[in-house]
């Protein structure tokens, strides 16, 4: 039964067809993709540098805002930053890093009259309540 | 001729041009191996797509380990074996895609109906297991030595020879009956 069908009898010849040109427009479209792809890789190349380098500017600031380079002033160049690390109390933190000249004017200002005179008021409050 | 060298050494300087002339050459003979796979014409548009858009991709890593027409073979394969499996997927059996796929054959804009013979013989194939399919394929219409099937495939030159040598069987069984 196998012997009847000879193979050349069809060949290579198969029914299949395309639409008219389209070997042509096929070439074209995915020459088009490829070049939409190729831009796509690039924006995102270049989204991703613009990124790293607002990160680093952002990460910076904070650096800068929350640890200051040190001041010129030798006296607050004595200070070292690891003591930041452990000061918890805004008003500690404060006195910590005046200056002997602004901490005598502070002492000098908490002498006069005035100062004691707000403290008392405030310490009135508190008895009142 | 295919001057395999020369479109490598002319994507490396030009990759828009190396890549034109890549399609030139294999647009044609890529496209109808897919056909043979997927039926429909459509479907062969979008794998054939996809298949070239891989290469493109690619190009860059290809080592020259095996022929750049095996290489493109071995994508356009892999593409049509994909687009198959994600049909099973769809909650499609093997048998069912199989269906599918006469029912494409059967059914087409792009299909010549007025040849009988050559209908049932494409209908024949269409009744081989996917990998037979596959062999007889690459071996019967593109004229693939069985080193570069296997290079193609992953499977053995001997058990190619067997795949190919049971769909030959079987075709003729279908072409008598």
């Amino acid at each position: 039964m196998n012997k009847d069908f000879d193979f050349n009898e069809v060949g290579k010849r198969m029914p299949f067809r395309t639409p008219e040109g389209f070997f042509e427009k096929m070439q074209a479209e995915t020459m088009a993709r490829i070049k939409a792809e190729k831009r796509r890789k690039k924006l995102y190349r270049l989204k991703i540098g613009i990124t790293a380098v607002l990160s680093a500017a952002a990460i910076w600031c904070g650096v800068m805002f929350f640890f200051p380079t040190q001041s010129s002033d030798p006296v607050q160049q004595g200070i070292g930053n690891e003591w930041l690390a452990n000061v918890e109390d805004p008003m500690e933190l404060y006195l910590q890093q005046m200056s002997d000249e602004e901490l005598e004017a502070w002492i000098e200002f908490s002498e006069n009259d005035i100062y004691y005179e707000l403290m008392n008021e405030n310490v009135g409050d508190y008895e009142e309540d | 001729m295919i001057n395999e060298d020369k479109i490598r050494e002319t994507f490396a300087v030009n990759p828009d041009k190396g890549f034109g002339m890549l399609m030139e050459a294999f647009q044609q003979p890529v496209y109808w191996h897919i056909r043979r796979m997927v039926v429909s014409h459509d479907d062969a548009e979008d794998v054939l797509q996809e298949t070239f858009i891989r290469i493109f991709r690619y190009l860059d890593d290809f080592r020259a380990e095996s022929t750049l027409s095996t290489w493109i073979y071995r994508i356009a394969t892999n593409e049509c074996i994909r687009f198959l499996n994600n049909r099973k997927e769809q909650t499609l059996s093997t048998e069912e895609v199989q269906e599918e796929l006469m029912g494409k054959l059967m059914a087409s804009e792009y299909v010549d109906y007025d040849n009988e013979m050559e209908v049932k013989f494409q209908k024949a194939i269409l009744t081989l297991p996917e990998k037979q399919r596959i062999v007889f394929n690459l071996r019967y219409y593109d004229e693939l030595s069985y080193e570069a099937i296997s290079e193609i495939t992953g499977s053995k030159v001997e058990t190619l020879k067997s795949n190919y040598h049971f769909a030959k069987e079987k075709i003729k069984d279908y072409m008598t009956k």
